[in-house]
């Protein structure tokens, strides 16, 4: 149902039930807001979305927020009653808060300034001595400094953790001009999500100590991608400067993750910049590439195609997978390529999910097996020769039993990222290319196909998983595997699997496709009712 | 340490809470007990509060720092609260005032040495026409004047010696 309404003389239509507020910012209509968060109920403080209404005694002002729109409103976001009304709630705000800018890590996404620059613009006018209150660095939580001065009270912070996490560990103390946000004396804000605070902070007064100092905001290159953390599959953004990754934000997905990500997929952005390997190694030692790939080569084509056993993995995008899969198929034995998974993890009705993998689904699509009880039997009677192992560090979470009859085999191939002490035991490693680094596609616990991007290229030199295997194969004279990027594996996937509608990369929309599988039901957005939103309205458009 | 209401307070609290829709409701009445039976609410005991009431800490917090009828600090045996609005304003507050803090040697938020007395300032009592006027602990004190004042403290020092006895 759309309901007809005017704001600023233009006549608009826009769903029912929405507020005054999404109704013109969905219509490119800019107005001032604090205290508005779309995925948290309206409180209505900051008074800063003042407009003006029609009404039977002519124009009154009212808070755009927190009413919604009825037929045929009128509604007036830049009338000279409603500007003042905008700017003089801004000057308020204002008033006490320090001039931090050149230190504050907010400065260049910060409401305030923002706000400031396009609604108020006003010379300061103060007449009573400034009022200082609070402490300016004060560690509230493993990952969080609150500087309580900055703060403008707009209770986003405090929402967040009443509604979202049910942890109430944030509140609002004294009254006016003293009121302060604050902690309860010794306790942490310490849960799973607690780093959102930071991010729906419109000001300074609450940042991650892992982004502190670390980078001036406007130096930051966005790039659209997926956590692949756990088997939600939030949708991020990596954000980075000259090829090093400062912090991974939310990326708003109405179904997927809201505008929330975990601390764990947060603090993720470390792994992509420490640790990683780039050349390839020979029993650990650093070796030349070409003689590796020609050994190997060797190797594979000399052995019996029975013999070669494949770990597939579910931390890979679906062109890497399956184009292994089709290696095993054309070449070798399919029933010889398995997964491996790591043990369940620690989940929650927020967002978490057990599976700590992000394309589990994936591998189910296309039908590659978890270890069977077959495979067990074959490795300990020493029956196969060679261990093609595919992005799955496998050495980090199964059980030493299996490990041992795993590291038996004589000729193991890893394809990796990361660097490890296993690699003495391993005969050839080779670097590839990590989910920050490539182009690809996973398909989350609830059945949406997702597609990451490169945002960094660090190490041109290495490639992706798929198209390694892809330039082996070709090697090895095996007709099929012409791929020159992923993008080019995805494009011919998608023709061959009937699941898939026939799509191309690059209509994969940026908010996933969902796609009807038998997913052992994960229902979508498991948020608790209170924090249901009716109707999403504005796509696409980020709140901060 | 631990702080926890005596067995019949719990109860009291228990029939209190009984009649609010929601657990929360009773938070107001459940700190009036606190202040009743400790004397003052320290963070202890607002830890304590949400433990009953079963809210979070902090929201216990931002209550008893809202009202400033709710001690955060130590009090005295009395405690003076001494009305600064403009009707008494009008009338003489600052001299009572003045008598106050040169009888107890005290200054507004200060308790005694022998912890008899604490003072604070207040608003508006709601005791404008017998104004200047102050409340000591539950009984309010009007038409004050600084002689008035010293007799009052006196007396309730005697007060205090006969019931040592
Ligand atoms: S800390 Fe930030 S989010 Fe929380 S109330 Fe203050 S300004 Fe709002
Ligand atoms: S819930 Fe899962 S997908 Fe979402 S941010 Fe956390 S680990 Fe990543
Ligand atoms: S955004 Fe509407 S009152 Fe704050
Ligand atoms: S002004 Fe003192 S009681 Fe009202």
């Amino acid at each position: 149902m759309t309901i007809k309404i005017k704001i600023n003389d233009q006549p608009l239509e826009v769903p029912e039930g929405i507020n005054i507020l999404e109704a013109a910012l969905g219509n490119q209509i800019p107005l001032e807001h604090f205290c508005y968060h779309r995925y948290l109920p309206v409180a209505g403080n900051c008074r800063t979305c003042m407009v003006e209404l029609e009404g039977p005694r002519g124009r009154a002002l009212t808070i755009a927020c927190n009413t919604k729109v009825t037929e045929g409103m009128v509604i007036y976001t830049n009338s000279p009653g409603a500007q003042t009304a905008q700017k003089s709630a801004l000057e308020f705000l204002l008033l006490d808060h320090p001039l931090d800018c050149p230190i504050c890590d907010k400065a260049g996404e910060c409401k305030l300034q923002d706000n400031y620059m396009k609604y108020g613009l006003y010379d300061s006018e103060r007449m009573v001595p400034r009022y200082f209150k609070g402490g300016k660095d004060l560690s509230i939580g493993e990952h969080i400094i609150l500087d309580q001065e900055r703060c403008v009270l707009c209770t986003r912070c405090i929402r967040f953790v009443d509604e979202v996490t049910e942890t109430s560990e944030l509140g609002i103390i004294h009254r006016g001009h003293e009121s302060t946000l604050t902690t309860f004396p010794g306790k942490a804000l310490d849960n799973a999500y607690s780093g959102n605070t930071t991010d729906i902070c419109p000001v300074g007064a609450l940042t991650l100590k892992e982004f502190r100092f670390k980078q001036r905001v406007w130096f930051l290159k966005k790039t659209e991608s997926i956590c692949t953390k756990c088997a939600r599959g939030c949708n991020l953004w990596i954000e980075q400067n000259r090829e090093t990754v400062f912090r991974l934000m939310p990326r708003e997905n109405p179904e997927i993750n809201r505008t929330w990500i975990c601390n764990e997929g947060r603090m993720s952005f470390n792994e992509i910049n420490d640790h990683r390997i780039v050349k390839s190694q020979l029993y650990g030692q650093v070796d030349d590439l070409g003689s590796m790939v020609e050994k190997i080569q060797n190797i594979l084509e000399g052995v019996e195609k029975e013999k070669i056993l494949g770990i597939a993995s579910p931390w890979a995008t679906l062109e890497d997978n399956f184009i292994l899969r089709k290696l095993f198929k054309n070449r070798w034995n399919l029933d010889h390529l398995v997964s491996l998974l790591p043990p369940l993890g620690e989940s929650d009705s927020i967002l978490r999910l057990p599976q700590k993998y992000p394309n589990g689904v994936g591998l189910q699509v296309l039908e590659i097996p978890e270890l069977s009880k077959s495979i067990i039997e074959k490795l300990n009677d020493r029956h196969f020769e060679v261990l093609l192992v595919m992005e799955n560090e496998f050495w980090q979470f199964a059980s030493l039993e299996l490990q041992q009859s795993l590291f038996t085999i004589k000729h193991i191939i890893v394809l990796t990222t990361h660097q490890s002490d296993v690699f003495q035991k391993i005969e050839a490693v080779f670097p590839v290319r990590a989910f920050a680094e490539k182009y690809g596609t996973l398909i989350n616990a609830m059945g949406y196909l997702q597609k990451i991007n490169p945002a960094i290229n660090s190490y041109p030199e290495i490639v992706e998983s798929s198209i390694f295997i892809a330039r082996l194969a070709q090697k090895m004279k095996i007709p099929g595997f012409e791929f020159e990027t992923p993008v080019e594996v995805f494009n011919a996937l998608s023709q061959e699997q009937s699941i898939f509608p026939k799509i191309r990369f690059h209509q994969i929309p940026s908010h996933g496709l969902f796609i009807p599988l038998d997913t052992n039901g994960v229902a979508p957005a498991p948020f608790s009712g209170h924090q249901k939103v009716d109707n999403v309205f504005v796509r696409g458009h980020q709140f901060k | 340490m631990s702080v926890v209401f005596k067995k019949e307070v719990l109860d009291e609290f228990e029939i209190i809470a009984n009649r609010y829709p929601t657990r929360r409701a009773a938070l107001l009445p459940a700190l009036w007990l606190a202040q009743r039976e400790f004397g003052y609410l320290s963070l202890e005991v607002l830890d304590y509060i949400a433990q009953i009431v079963k809210i979070s800490p902090v929201q216990v917090y931002e209550v008893a720092e809202f009202y400033t009828l709710f001690h955060k600090k130590p009090v005295g045996k009395y405690h003076l609260q001494v009305c600064r609005t403009i009707s008494c304003a009008l009338n003489g507050a600052l001299d009572i005032q003045r008598a106050i803090e040169a009888h107890l040697h005290t200054k507004p938020g200060e308790i005694t040495h022998d912890k008899l007395f604490s003072y604070e300032l207040v608003e508006c009592l709601a005791s404008c026409h017998t104004a200047p006027c102050m409340r000591i602990n539950e009984d309010y004190y009007e038409n004050l004047s600084p002689e008035k004042v010293n007799e009052i403290l006196n007396q309730l020092v005697k007060e205090n010696n006969q019931n040592a006895i």
